[in-house]
């Protein structure tokens, strides 16, 4: 067994959940989302030994470093950190609606990587720079961060939506077919996301910062990526300031959600394909 | 009008606004190069255009004036809000009331009002005990345990935990005022950077703005460099761009007062540290000075076999059975040509190439290149010699970072208080438990109160439990 075996079925089984999670909106039942769950930690489990069987090739090759190394890694990892904060949030706040919400970006992360020709998915090896235990803490608590800020962007889309449709209704439907929770409920999970997501954004850039001075012996250097990720904590700084002291909530709330998520977009993907900089080579 | 300023800074909207500015504003310094060549601008912009940037301070805009004052704003406003609130954080954290009355309780999100009928006054102790034990279960036993006080014929039973959840922004903003302290004091240090070759010894840093030469008050030396790479054969075919490094170290020695004073093999991600001064790999290449050795393999025409020389740049050496003389004129560790100069494209060892000129009866004979990549390029036909190029050792410089930052602790500190805040604030709810026991015509009337400054919902299913278990407690005594 390859990793890259490993990591194919747990693509599949991601697709599963996400095919039962769409039909769970319709048919509901606790059955039903217990046997999801189910197969969730399945494919999670076939994901971690994936990941863990890829970090043992490279050692075989004669690199030796966890895989958080290329866009194939980031991609795959990246889902990874979205399962943990997928099952966080289903555990901590038990809204049912996540999984249908989740797995359509984590299935989609996973086969893009393993299937689109322009991921290279070979184990490369390391420049010194990189290196060091500091990658797995600055890069995990990052990834940890942008997987929370995409659960509260997928979270305030359906906001927009389902607000849209009250509106179109008139009265909001006090129907017990509806198959989504309450706006309050889920402007909560907007609010809760961001919130983790914003502890662990400040981790990660602190993790980066501390690094950075270890190996070039500068926390800050205005570096786009570094950069980038100030404006996106700036953003949800301003959406919590906004949230506690001036209460805004609903719409409003779930644009500024969104604009910062565009803006971890940018982060993580177009500072390497649009600038240039320290981080070009993530 | 002293108000009205003092308004306009601790305003949330000035934070908000200040918030989007500064975003906006970074934005443009990820797009507009920093700190580029001016023939670089040039290449992007038209010479106007390249004008209006540079006066506006677009060029170096992180660390310009206007962006600096914004900074400045930031943190006034920061420092403003903090103070603001002082009176009100310390009204916070103060203790609970340990009798509460009907107005500590009456604002609280959860009441419910119920009786004990029978077995009080007797059994109140029990009851009392029972009770406490349950609302430190519904708290969390190890962050509370409910106090008791009895007054007045009136029993009072407060549990109360999560009041620092309170201090969380006020610590987080005191990180962030740190932090910008941190900054402030590091500009008291230095930023550098110094080229030291193999085996030479030097006392100065390059300094990074002004390009001024400091003096370390010490020296250092490089006794060794080495560097090693990864296994070519596994590398993507496609990488064309030469041998991957795998790991690179210096052998570094501190010299003061001539003596030796401290020695460290450095590598990149671990430092030497001298003094405050950090020493930090960053770069390395074949010296510029011209040095290393190479291996010839040298063959005079006709005969059998090839008889090797492992000689320094600028060696002059006898080519053996022969009354000719040979001497290594240059070195190049990547060798390229243009308009008939050559010339180091890099400091990389990628196409090392060597001339050698050979003397007979003291004048030169002929000038052959050697092309360690390519043994058989660039032969002369009817030459005296066959010089190929069989190894290369370039004499390596190593690139060292240098840094004093004075002010880099009080970051970390302020990194902490961010960290810690933000927990505090997001993860953290002030959870009050109020109970109060009257006893009346043999009974016993309970008021049972409770509030959580987040997670209302999850607080109020925990108060219904607890509310349940404390009337079931009547039908089991």
């Amino acid at each position: 067994m390859t990793s890259s075996k490993l990591l194919g079925i747990t693509t599949l089984v991601y697709l599963v959940c996400m095919a039962g999670n769409f039909a769970y909106l319709f048919f509901r039942g606790r059955k039903l989302h217990a046997a999801l769950m189910g197969i969730a930690v399945l494919g999670f489990a076939a994901h971690t030994a994936g990941l863990g069987l890829r970090w043992h090739e490279s050692y075989q090759i004669g690199y030796g470093h966890i895989p958080l190394a290329n866009f194939y890694e980031a991609l795959v990892s990246l889902s990874w950190t979205t399962m943990i904060i997928f099952f966080y949030i289903e555990f901590r706040y038990k809204v049912k609606l996540m999984g249908a919400l989740v797995f359509p970006i984590i299935s989609l992360a996973m086969a893009y990587a393993s299937l689109s020709p322009g991921v290279q998915s070979e184990i490369t090896p390391l420049i010194p720079a990189l290196q060091s235990n500091w990658l797995t803490y600055h890069v995990l608590t990052c990834f940890l961060a942008y997987s929370s800020f995409a659960v509260s962007f997928v979270t305030s889309i359906v906001y927009l939506f389902k607000a849209g449709s009250h509106e179109r209704a008139g009265q909001p439907p006090v129907k017990s077919t509806d198959v989504m929770p309450s706006l309050e409920a889920i402007d909560e999970i907007i609010y809760k996301t961001i919130a983790i997501g914003f502890l662990l954004l400040t981790v990660g850039i602190i993790t980066g910062s501390v690094w950075a001075n270890y190996a070039w012996g500068s926390y800050w250097g205005w570096d786009p990526k570094e950069t980038w990720s100030l404006i996106t904590w700036f953003i949800y700084a301003a959406f919590l300031h906004a949230r506690l002291t001036r209460d805004w909530r609903g719409r409003r709330a779930a644009i500024i959600s969104i604009a910062g998520f565009l803006c971890v977009l940018f982060t993580f993907l177009g500072v390497n394909y649009v600038l240039s900089g320290l981080h070009s080579y993530a | 009008m002293l108000k009205k300023i003092w308004g306009f800074f601790i305003s949330l909207r000035l934070t908000i606004v200040l918030l989007i500015l500064l975003s906006v504003v970074c934005v443009i310094g990820t797009l507009v190069p920093q700190n580029a060549a001016e023939h670089e601008y040039l290449h992007r912009y038209s010479q106007p255009a390249y004008e209006l940037i540079k006066n506006l301070g677009l060029t170096d805009m992180y660390h310009c004036w206007w962006f600096m004052a914004g900074l400045g704003l930031f943190t006034l406003n920061l420092a403003a809000c903090s103070f603001n609130r002082l009176s009100r954080v310390r009204r916070l954290l103060a203790p609970p009331a340990q009798t509460p009355g009907e107005q500590q309780w009456q604002g609280m999100g959860n009441i419910k009002k119920f009786t004990i009928k029978k077995g009080a006054p007797a059994k109140v102790d029990a009851m009392v005990e029972a009770m406490v034990e349950a609302m430190a279960e519904a708290v969390g036993r190890f962050l509370c345990m409910p106090t008791v006080t009895r007054r007045d014929g009136k029993t009072y039973i407060v549990a109360d935990t999560g009041r620092l959840s309170y201090l969380g922004f006020y610590l987080t903003h005191i990180g962030m005022i740190t932090i910008i302290a941190g900054v402030l004091v590091g500009a008291m240090g230095f930023q550098g950077f110094m080229k030291v070759d193999e085996g030479e010894t030097q006392s100065t840093v390059t300094l990074k703005n002004s390009l001024v030469q400091h003096d370390l008050g010490f020296a250092l030396r490089c006794d060794r460099f080495e560097v090693s790479y990864y296994d070519q054969e596994r590398m993507a075919e496609d990488t064309n761009e030469g041998r991957m490094p795998k790991d690179y170290k210096s052998w570094l020695v501190v010299v003061e007062d001539g003596k030796d004073v401290l020695k460290k093999v450095i590598e990149v991600n671990d430092p030497l540290i001298y003094k405050g001064i950090f020493f930090y790999q960053s770069s390395y290449g074949a010296s510029a000075a011209m040095g290393g050795e190479v291996l010839l393999r040298i063959k005079p025409a006709g005969a059998e076999k090839a008889r090797e020389y492992r000689v320094r740049q600028g060696q002059r050496f006898a080519i053996v059975g022969t009354k000719d003389e040979a001497v290594v004129d240059t070195i190049l560790a990547d060798f390229a040509m243009d308009d008939g100069t050559y010339f180091s494209r890099s400091d990389e060892p990628n196409n090392p190439a060597v001339r050698v000129i050979v003397f007979r009866a003291g004048a030169e004979l002929e000038s052959p290149w050697a092309f360690m990549k390519f043994p058989d390029f660039h032969r002369k036909p009817g030459a005296a010699y066959e010089v190929q190029l069989a190894d290369f050792y370039p004499r390596y410089f190593t690139g060292l970072q240098v840094t004093r930052d004075p002010g880099v602790n009080i970051v970390w500190l302020g990194c902490i208080f961010l960290i810690a805040g933000i927990c505090m604030a997001f993860f953290m709810s002030h959870r009050r438990l109020y109970l109060v026991l009257e006893e009346k015509d043999g009974g016993l009337r309970a008021v049972l109160a409770g509030s959580a400054s987040k997670n209302r919902q999850a607080f109020a299913a925990d108060f219904n439990r607890l509310f349940e278990q404390l009337t079931s407690l009547e039908k089991q005594s």
